[in-house]
Parts: C-alpha cells; structure tokens; sequence
C-alpha cells in the first residue's frame, strides 16, 4: 500500500466578506481574496492534507479561466452546470484552439496563486478534455471528436507549464463522463485524449475524477486508462457495484457529499474509507470531498474540511 | 385572444432596498413602503395593458428564500453561488416540514384591492422548494417533496382560493434540472393542487433540454396552463418559418403529443436589455398560433420575471409585448 491520506477537490465556496466584495467591485478584491486563500491553504497544511490546493475563490466557474483566456474561445450565454441551481459562462469555439498564433501557453498559471502554496506538495484540478468540450458550443470544428482532441492538446501544454511550476498532482474533473456514461468508440476516444495529456504530464500524477454519475457500468473500461488515479462520487456510485474489482491505480475516496450540509462524521468517513480500501486496494488512497464544495456555503465547507483530515487520521491510525 | 400576463418579479427600485436596510426605519414605514411598490407595480402593468396583473412581487426578497422562511422545517445555511457573483440564500431541511399560514395572504389582499385587471398570484412549487434546499431530515428527495407538497402547499393553495384567488402560477423552474423525477414530480403536484378549483399555471423555464424531459409525464399533470420560456433561445429575425423561430421547436412536442392546454408563450428575453420590436413579438406569437394550431390556446409573456433589468427596460419590453400582441390579433383576425 502506497499513501494514504486527503485532499481538497474543486472550487471552494467564498466567504460572506469575499462575496459581498465581488458585489462591490470592492477596489481591495485582490488583496482580500489573498487573505481568504491564505487561510484555507493554511489550513490545508495544518490538517497535513497529502497535497495543497489553490481553493480557487476568484474562478467564477470551472471553465472561466479558459473561457476568458484561451485564444480561440469566447464567452457565451449561461447555462446549468448539470442538475445544479448554479450556472457557468458557456465557452463558444470560435477558431482552431491548438496552434492558435496567440496561443502562448499557461492560461491556468496565472489565476493561481502560487506564491500562497509555498513548498507544500501542489495539487490542481482541470477540466478534462471530454467535459469541456462537452459543456461548450462548437461553432468552429463540426466535429466534437477533433475539439476534443484539440482540447486535450491544449490541456497537455498548460500541464507542461504547471508541472515546472510544481505542481504533482493533476486532477482532471470529469462530470460529463460520469453523468453521460458514455459507451464504446466514444469511451475509447476519451481514453485516447486523456492518454495523450498523461503522456506529457512527465513528472506529476493524474488523477481523473468522476462525479456527479454513477460509473459502476462504464468502471472496468476506466481502470484500463493510463492515468495514475480515478476519483470516485460515493455519493452516487455505491461501493457494492464495484467492489469486485481490483483498482491497479490510485483512488480518490469522493465520499464527503460537497453537495448537502450534513455533516459526516470522521468516525464514519474512516470506516467507509477502509470499506473502499478492503475491497478494492488500490495503489494508494486519498480521502476527498465528492465534487466542489463551493455547493454549500463557507462554514459548512470549513466543517467538511476539518473532517475530512480527522478522518485521514483516523484511517492511518487504523 | 392572445391574453397577456407578467410572469412574476419585477426589479426592485434602489431607494426602496436601501430604505429597507435602514435599521433605524420602523416597522410600518417599511410596510408602507412595500405597499406603495406593489401598488406602483400594478398600476405599472395595468398602464402597459396587461390582461392579468400582480404586484410584481414587492413584498418576497426571492422567490424561494421569501416562502422558505415562512414554514417550519427550514433554517437558512448561507449564500450559494447562481453564477459569477451572484448568490442565493439556500436553507436546510433539519426537521419535518409544516404549514405555518398563508404567507402570500398580504399580498393577495392588497393587490384585489388595488387593482382592475384580472389577478394571477404565483408562488414558488414544492419541486423547486424541495431541489433548492439542503435535505438533512428526510431519507430521500421523494419523501421531502411530498411533504412540501402535501403539507405546505397544498394548504397554501386552499388558503389562497378561500381569499379570492383564481388563477395560481405554480413556478417550478427547478423541475427540468432532473429528468428522471418528473414522474414524482407530476404525482406530488397533482396531490397539491387536487380539488382546489383554481385556474393552476405552471412556469417552467430555462430547460437544458428544450422542455423533451417534461414528456409524456407532464400529460397527467393537473394544470391548465403550461407558462414557458422560449425567447432566449430565439432568433431576432423577423418571420414565421421553422428556422427563424428555431427558439419555440419545444411547441411541437405539445402538438406531437395532442396536448390542447393553454400555453404561455414567452416572447421577451429576461436576461438581455434589448427591446424585442413589436414585429418580432408579433411573428413569435403567430408562429406559435401556427404550430399549436388554435390562437386561443396562447397566452403572451415574458419568458420569466423581468427583476434582472432595470424599471424602464421592463416597462418598454412589455409595452412592446403588448403591442406586438394587438399585432397578432389583427393578423389573425384579417
């Protein structure tokens, strides 16, 4: 057995002083999301978290940072993030993205804070290939296959930027592939494109979470990918299904709902983590949230966060 | 023909929020103040010409978190994000629900009083209760929505009827957001408007899958007017053909499917500061005549609560859905 330990996923929600200032165009904004960031950073270190995540807190959504940035792309209209009340800007493909001429590469770096990670082992979270073009407007390509494709090409080159930047660990968030289950030629195009971003990614692990789906049906096609680690919703794929296989990988323990205020106990979190261990050991283990948690307001995701890293404790104290 | 309606919210003016948050303010002023919004907002849309009228909601801060903090079950969690910075109030369930009275009983009463027009209030569904709150308290979503529905709203309802209500728009915007549960939803709707004998709207809007997940369960559901948004997918070109009315596909499924109720078309973009021309109001209107195939079943509307522009973008956007709506008329009746 490799690590054991947790990590953050996602988006963090903002704080209440965090939110009214975005409302105000507070003229200190910047300043005041360092502190909010400095805060969860160093509590992720406190609680030992295995790595150290940029929380995000001025992402307006996922996808934004390419949306806004990427040559190629441009902002459209609003759309539902899944079955969720919250809505993102939808990237509308506009241009070729891969060799685009103003293409410069690191789009991601800079709306992330490194100077706040300091030496802690870095972790960040991406879209993978398949769900961005699946949440975007294709008016370009014709052909979601070749965006995709495109996509991944880009995504190796802005991990390129951030494995030199440190970071070793790169989650790739993928809702679309849990909710649409995709089967077949399809399935296998997304493993090809992901494979090509695992193939530049030389220095740091990948991750590729599933939530939002239940992927018991589609879970032995991904345990053929070549990434390092799958990230598992146990909010929506039951332990039962899948318990019969090996995972010859890593395992990102989704089971702390980011989704409810209701608040597991570490006790519980651990024997459900050894649960998940027992039955399908994996290389190493990370306790995680299950999506985002900016789905339920700041203190709710302090709560989760604090669990979370008692429960870790507990676990390798077990 | 054509009746027009306003679907709910209305901007608030600045110096009434501020007012509002003015701690030194006493209570009755501040009631007086709601009462003098709700009554500009009726005078508001019985100038513009509408056929039904409210009061724009003046009295609800939103719609979900204004009903949640009226009935017992609910303590509110924080702020969650609707997009960029924009953040809603969201609660969680922590105990059985109940009924703790008619909470839109003022509002009802004081828009009989002071208005001509016809009275349609709407309320926020129990779908759209249930889906936008955090559930700490009952084993799965069906149960929580049946109680909402059964226990909450269905007694609002008969509470609301008993003081003169006629016609009711449920809003479930919610509902679209979970494909699979729409025949849950349709069994817990249908309990909590049984025998009530209103007119019942629905509204639903912004389906991520053009209204298709609605069917066929919507079918069996007891509502007599279905309140929907369109305009925000549509084109802006002028004419009457499939491709220039490409945002209102959605009707055929009602005529696919030989749904006869009536429909509330929506015809203006709630989210763009544009000023749909009367022309284009018009072709939407009779595009849809067209497609369901009998003009009295149409209904005209915004695609929803016009609170997201300003005062005088809502009053010109409606002033031409009214306009575009005689157009309309004309036209059919040449």
């Amino acid at each position: 057995m490799g690590e054991l330990g947790a990590y953050l996923t996602g988006i963090f929600p903002r704080p209440e002083r965090l939110i009214e200032a975005t409302r105000k165009s507070d003229p200190n904004l910047e300043d005041l999301v360092e502190v909010e960031e400095r805060k969860i950073i160093k509590l992720q270190r406190q609680y030992g978290l295995a790595y150290c995540s940029d929380p995000l807190l001025d992402w307006d959504d996922m996808l934004r940072p390419f949306t806004d940035g990427l040559p190629g792309l441009k902002s459209g209209p609003l759309n539902r993030i899944f079955e969720n009340n919250t809505f993102y800007r939808m990237p509308l493909v506009m241009e070729k993205l891969d060799g685009h001429p103003k293409y410069k590469g690191s789009v991601i770096l800079k709306h992330i804070h490194t100077n706040l990670l300091g030496k802690s082992r870095r972790k960040i979270d991406l879209p993978d290939p398949f769900t961005m073009t699946d949440l975007s407007d294709d008016r370009y390509y014709g052909n979601k296959v070749d965006l995709m494709f495109d996509i991944a090409k880009v995504l190796s080159k802005e991990i390129r930027f951030l494995v030199k930047s440190g970071f070793s660990m790169i989650q790739l968030n993928a809702p679309s592939i849990a909710y649409q289950e995709p089967k077949g030629d399809q399935l296998s195009q997304i493993g090809d494109a992901i494979n090509e971003i695992v193939k530049h990614a030389s220095g740091a692990k990948v991750y590729l979470h599933l939530y939002w789906g239940d992927i018991s049906k589609i879970f032995p096609k991904l345990l053929d990918l070549d990434i390092d680690g799958i990230g598992i919703d146990f909010t929506r794929t039951p332990l039962d299904s899948i318990k019969d296989y090996s995972v010859d990988m890593g395992l990102a323990c989704g089971c702390l709902d980011a989704q409810n205020t209701r608040m597991e106990d570490p006790k519980s979190i651990a024997e459900f983590a050894s649960h998940v261990l027992e039955a399908l050991s994996p290389k190493e283990f990370f306790i995680t949230n299950s999506c985002d948690l900016e789905y339920i307001p700041y203190p709710f995701a302090i709560r989760k966060l604090t669990n979370m890293a008692k429960a870790s404790f507990i676990l390798k104290g077990s | 023909m054509f009746r027009t309606q306003e679907i709910g919210s209305i901007k608030k003016p600045d110096w009434f929020v501020r007012f509002l948050k003015n701690p030194k303010i006493s209570k009755e002023a501040r009631e007086k103040a709601r009462d003098d919004l709700a009554y500009m907002n009726i005078r508001m849309f019985e100038d513009v010409g509408l056929d039904y009228v409210y009061d724009g909601e003046a009295r609800r801060v939103e719609m979900y978190e204004y009903a949640a903090r009226r009935m017992q079950g609910f303590e509110f969690a924080g702020k969650i994000r609707s997009w960029d910075n924009k953040y809603y109030r969201k609660a969680r369930c922590t105990d059985k629900v109940a009924y703790l009275g008619p909470y839109h009983l003022d509002e009802l009463q004081f828009v009989k009083k002071n208005s001509k027009a016809e009275i349609k209030i709407p309320i926020t569904g129990p779908y759209t209760i249930m889906d936008w709150s955090f559930n700490e308290h009952y084993r799965n979503r069906e149960e929580f929505l049946f109680d909402v529905a059964n226990k909450i709203i269905r007694p609002l309802l008969k509470d609301l009827k008993a003081a003169g209500a006629n016609i009711i728009q449920i809003d479930e915007p919610a509902l679209t957001t979970h494909p699979k549960e729409m025949k849950t939803f349709v069994e817990a709707f249908n309990e909590s408007v049984k025998g009530i004998g209103c007119e019942i709207s629905v509204h639903i809007c912004y389906s991520g899958d053009n209204y298709r997940s609605l069917f066929p369960n919507i079918l069996d559901l007891k509502a007599d007017q279905f309140a929907l948004e369109f305009a925000n997918r549509d084109t802006l070109s002028l004419g009457v053909s499939d491709a220039k009315r490409v945002g209102y596909d959605a009707l055929k499924l009602f005529r696919k499917y030989g749904d006869k109720r009536i429909i509330g078309l929506g015809v203006l973009d709630v989210h763009v500061d544009r000023i749909e021309e009367p022309e284009l109001i018009r072709d939407r209107i009779l595009y849809a005549a067209k497609t369901i195939g009998d003009p009295n079943k149409i209904y005209v509307n915004p695609d929803c609560g016009l609170r997201t522009r300003s005062r005088d973008i809502a009053f010109n956007k409606l002033t031409n859905m009214v306009k575009g709506t005689q157009m309309a008329r004309e036209k059919i009746q040449s």
